[in-house]
């Protein structure tokens, strides 16, 4: 049985990178007997996907997981997504939550589904300006009028034709353009959020004194990958502000596999 | 979830922040208002080597045990953290609770190799405590030392308040009672020290004054206001009725030791002469199957980890380790846990169980003769000869194994340029047995045979405690000695040879053998920037060699001098249970080549036996 699990990753956790995330799952399964499948061979492995990293200091309350099980837990009684739940979330610990897990229908002995990891195509962001920290841009804007004056520049940056940034790879720096993989782009205080977020994918986002939320639906997976932190980057940069990674709190909301329909994976 | 101490500022842009940010698996939380006494337990290294520890996760275990005692733990900062604390003027703080230890009531630390001293003064300078003891006040934590560096515990002596020496399963009971007892009468700082240095096993360095002869060896060593001539080193009684830990705190980044650990014994029965662990923790004792099979299960269900791992000085010589490893095969099999075995003497039984539990294409079997000729494997007591080593090989190589690592040391006393040709030889011996051994059509390639040595430094409370250490010019040239003798052997494209650093050996032995004025150089060479000694990159010998030079130091009265046997020595004042008398015939026995036997062999008459426990009274 294949089950694809959501989870919460928020807290203190989020310094841990996403290879010590992996060992504490595989922890956390062996701690609470999950019947988890293994790979062949003399090290075998669990058969455990991740659909994508997540960056050390991110949190999030959309992050994704394959696991393949056996059809009956050590007691003999049959595996279902409630129970999955139940077993596995009682090996957890702070600041890591199971939000929802769904069976993956699938017939042994057939060819495998798509896995999470291949599946994804989109992710969503929150990114918080922290506490201790202003823009610039706003200095001269009175505190009510704030957002509203952000949604105007960045309806702005987003009606241009074309968002070039400079991306880092490994192979190199290249310039691109990166505006058809910004889905959708809003501003917000703490009080609402845009409607291409669901409340749930929030749940775990922490909330700042300064009140400003930026939101991103980016292009994610293989196929090309835009970091929150570029878009906003090129964002405060056409408002002629210097951008700092350390000014701002980056949550993943959710990730998702089919762009024009916005659902998780 | 608590507040970190750190902001994320500061945790993004060090190295592995997860090493700082606490609330692992297992961690221990209290209610802070219910507590009465806050111990800190501090390893002074990083925090993956110090989470490989396993007597902190037993004493860690035991303080929280008790209803009002809260133990936390702490890590030597790494640098890129050491100087943003500085900067900010940041309070070293606790694991758990996040915050400031010097707040605590008591400061613990380990000292396990003296490579650490410089990092105990950072612990104490950054959690903003009086880096020397006599500057505290009831304001700082009591700030005690346990481990094997404390059966010389002179060097650090000006540092701390209290050593703990021996088996911490003991008195730490009487100590913190003693502690409460004192607070709520309102007593000094002093007073309860002195009424400290009335509980066996501790030693107050404040309340014993030395004086020294004109040509610098020790004159006397004399306690103060009641405190006992001699400290007795604590003994755990029975290795199955005492403490250990179920639930493991489990570290989210790899640690070193990334894995369960089961002590199965303490202390051995071998007697090497070299070796201050299996002199210190006599006598063998070894915990029950019952006691181990409960806590090998316990400890995997509670951490999750996919490896065990047996811990003791010489696993072979546990009596019930066939039953032992009958059980772990079986019940780590069905979980899918691996079990990782060091310390097992090569021989037909081991090598049976490694094929069972290891890849045996992946890994190594390891000899550590220790000295490379049978003469030179007598004075050390080794007792292991060259026909056992030759026949294990040979099996192993049956077996399918074709690495074969060899630990020597070189440097031990009465040691023969012979002997030192005597290593090159035997690795040759062992490659040559592995080509008659194994044919042509079932060889994956050359044999590996790789000979490790390292520098001997004599230690406190064994038969070499009043050797001379040999120089490093001497350690060079024979390790030159050593691969030019290599070269000419007949499989010398077989054998690799490595060799440890001579300066940090030579240091190692001044600290080892050091006396207080000896924590002199610890301070100026910590003043200087000395840090994380025991990490080849951050080791700097020239600055050592200057801290040595301002604190008027004489290295070679230390380190290269030999002793006599009638001279007092910085820890003699400690009662190992060990007579004087033992290690003056066993060093006159190394000097004849003389062996002596096994404790199971026949009483070598160590004096240990007035403890009645262990392998002194078995049948």
């Amino acid at each position: 049985m294949i089950f694809r699990i959501r989870f919460a990753k928020y807290g203190v956790v989020k310094f841990i990178g996403h290879l010590d995330v992996m060992r504490y799952f595989q922890k956390a399964v062996r701690r609470s007997e999950l019947p988890i499948k293994y790979s062949q061979g003399f090290n075998p492995h669990q058969l455990m996907v991740f659909a994508q990293p997540l960056g050390v200091g991110v949190t999030s309350d959309g992050e994704y997981m394959d696991i393949e099980t056996e059809d009956v837990d050590f007691a003999g009684n049959a595996l279902s997504a409630e129970r999955v739940r139940e077993i596995l979330g009682g090996a957890l610990t702070e600041g890591f939550e199971i939000v929802s897990i769904r069976q993956i229908p699938w017939q042994e002995g057939t060819k495998h589904p798509e896995n999470a990891m291949s599946l994804v195509a989109g992710a969503d962001y929150v990114m918080s300006l922290k506490d201790g920290y202003s823009l610039g841009i706003l200095d001269s804007v009175e505190q009510d009028d704030k957002i509203s004056y952000l949604k105007q520049k960045l309806e702005s940056f987003m009606g241009q034709d074309n968002i070039v940034v400079c991306k880092k790879s490994k192979s190199g720096e290249k310039d691109m353009d990166i505006k058809p993989y910004i889905y959708e782009a809003a501003v917000e205080d703490n009080s609402r959020i845009p409607s291409f977020i669901d409340e749930t994918g929030v749940a775990h986002a922490d909330v700042y004194e300064p009140g400003i939320r930026f939101f991103f639906s980016l292009s994610a997976g293989s196929a090309v990958n835009i970091k929150p932190e570029l878009v906003l980057e090129a964002f405060l940069s056409y408002c002629g502000e210097d951008f700092n990674e350390l000014m701002f709190q980056i949550h993943r909301a959710q990730m998702y596999s089919d762009v024009e329909q916005h659902t998780g994976l | 979830m608590r507040k970190l101490a750190l902001s994320d500022e500061i945790l993004m842009s060090v190295d592995k922040s997860a090493r700082y940010i606490g609330h692992e698996v297992n961690a221990i939380w209290k209610d802070l208002d219910k507590i009465d006494i806050r111990f800190c337990m501090c390893f002074p290294d990083v925090y993956e080597v110090g989470m490989s520890h396993i007597g902190i996760q037993i004493l860690y275990e035991m303080f929280n045990r008790r209803e009002d005692t809260f133990c936390e733990r702490v890590y030597s900062p790494w640098p890129d953290l050491d100087k943003l604390m500085r900067e900010h003027n940041i309070p070293l703080f606790a694991l758990e609770s996040q915050q400031p230890i010097k707040d605590f009531d008591f400061l613990g630390i380990t000292l396990q190799y003296e490579m650490c001293y410089t990092n105990v003064l950072q612990i104490l300078e950054l959690s903003q405590i009086p880096i020397f003891a006599k500057e505290r006040t009831w304001e700082h934590p009591i700030v005690i030392g346990g481990g094997p560096c404390t059966y010389n515990p002179e060097p650090l002596a000006d540092f701390f308040d209290i050593f703990y020496i021996g088996e911490g399963e003991t008195v730490y009971d009487q100590l913190l009672d003693t502690y409460k007892k004192y607070r709520k009468e309102g007593r000094s700082r002093h007073d309860f020290l002195v009424a400290a240095s009335q509980i066996e096993g501790l030693y107050i360095p404040e309340l014993y004054d030395v004086e020294y002869n004109e040509d610098g060896t020790l004159k006397s060593f004399t306690p103060r206001e009641g405190a006992p001539e001699k400290v007795k080193r604590q003994v755990v009684a029975d290795m199955s009725d005492t403490v250990y830990p179920e639930k493991p705190v489990v570290p989210y980044i790899r640690a070193v030791q990334d894995r369960v650990a089961l002590e199965i014994q303490r202390g051995c029965i071998r007697g090497c002469r070299f070796c201050q662990a299996g002199m210190i923790y006599r006598p063998l004792r070894e915990r029950s199957l019952e006691f181990l099979k409960k806590y090998a299960l316990a400890m995997i269900n509670s951490t999750g980890y996919e490896e065990i791992t047996l811990c003791s000085l010489s696993s072979s010589d546990y009596t019930k380790l066939a039953e032992l490893m009958d059980f772990l095969i079986n019940e780590m099999g069905k979980r899918r846990i691996n079990i990782s075995l060091p310390s097992l003497r090569i021989d037909a039984f081991s090598l049976d169980v490694m094929s069972r539990v290891q890849d045996v294409r992946k890994s190594s079997i390891t000899f550590a003769p220790e000295a490379g000729t049978q003469r030179m494997r007598d004075i050390i007591n080794k007792g292991l000869d060259e026909e056992t080593i030759l026949n294990g090989a040979s099996e192993a190589f049956k077996a399918g194994w074709d690495k074969v690592k060899l630990y020597f040391m070189l440097g031990q006393p009465f040691e023969l340029d012979s002997d030192v040709e005597g290593i090159p030889h035997l690795a040759d011996k062992i490659a040559m047995a592995f080509y008659d051994t194994v044919p042509k059509s079932e060889r994956r390639g050359k044999v590996q045979v790789t000979i490790s040595t390292s520098y001997f430094v004599p230690k406190p409370f064994t038969p070499f405690q009043w050797a001379a250490q040999i120089t490093p010019e001497e350690y060079l040239r024979r390790k030159t000695l050593l691969m030019d003798t290599l070269k000419q052997e007949h499989n010398y494209k077989s054998i690799k040879y490595n060799w440890h650093d001579s300066n940090t050996s030579i240091l190692e032995g001044l600290l080892a053998r050091g006396d207080r004025r000896v924590g002199r150089v610890i301070y100026e060479a910590y003043k200087d920037g000395c840090l994380f000694d025991a990490w080849t990159d951050y080791f700097n010998m020239k600055k050592w060699e200057q801290a040595i030079e301002r604190a008027g130091i004489d290295m070679d009265f230390y380190t290269t001098r030999e002793r006599s046997t009638d001279e007092l020595l910085p820890w003699d004042f400690i009662d190992t249970g060990m007579t004087k008398a033992f290690m003056k015939r066993e060093y006159e026995k190394a000097r004849k080549g003389q062996t002596t036997k096994n404790c199971r062999e026949g009483c070598g008459g160590c004096g240990c036996n007035s403890w009645t426990t262990g392998v002194c009274i078995e049948a």
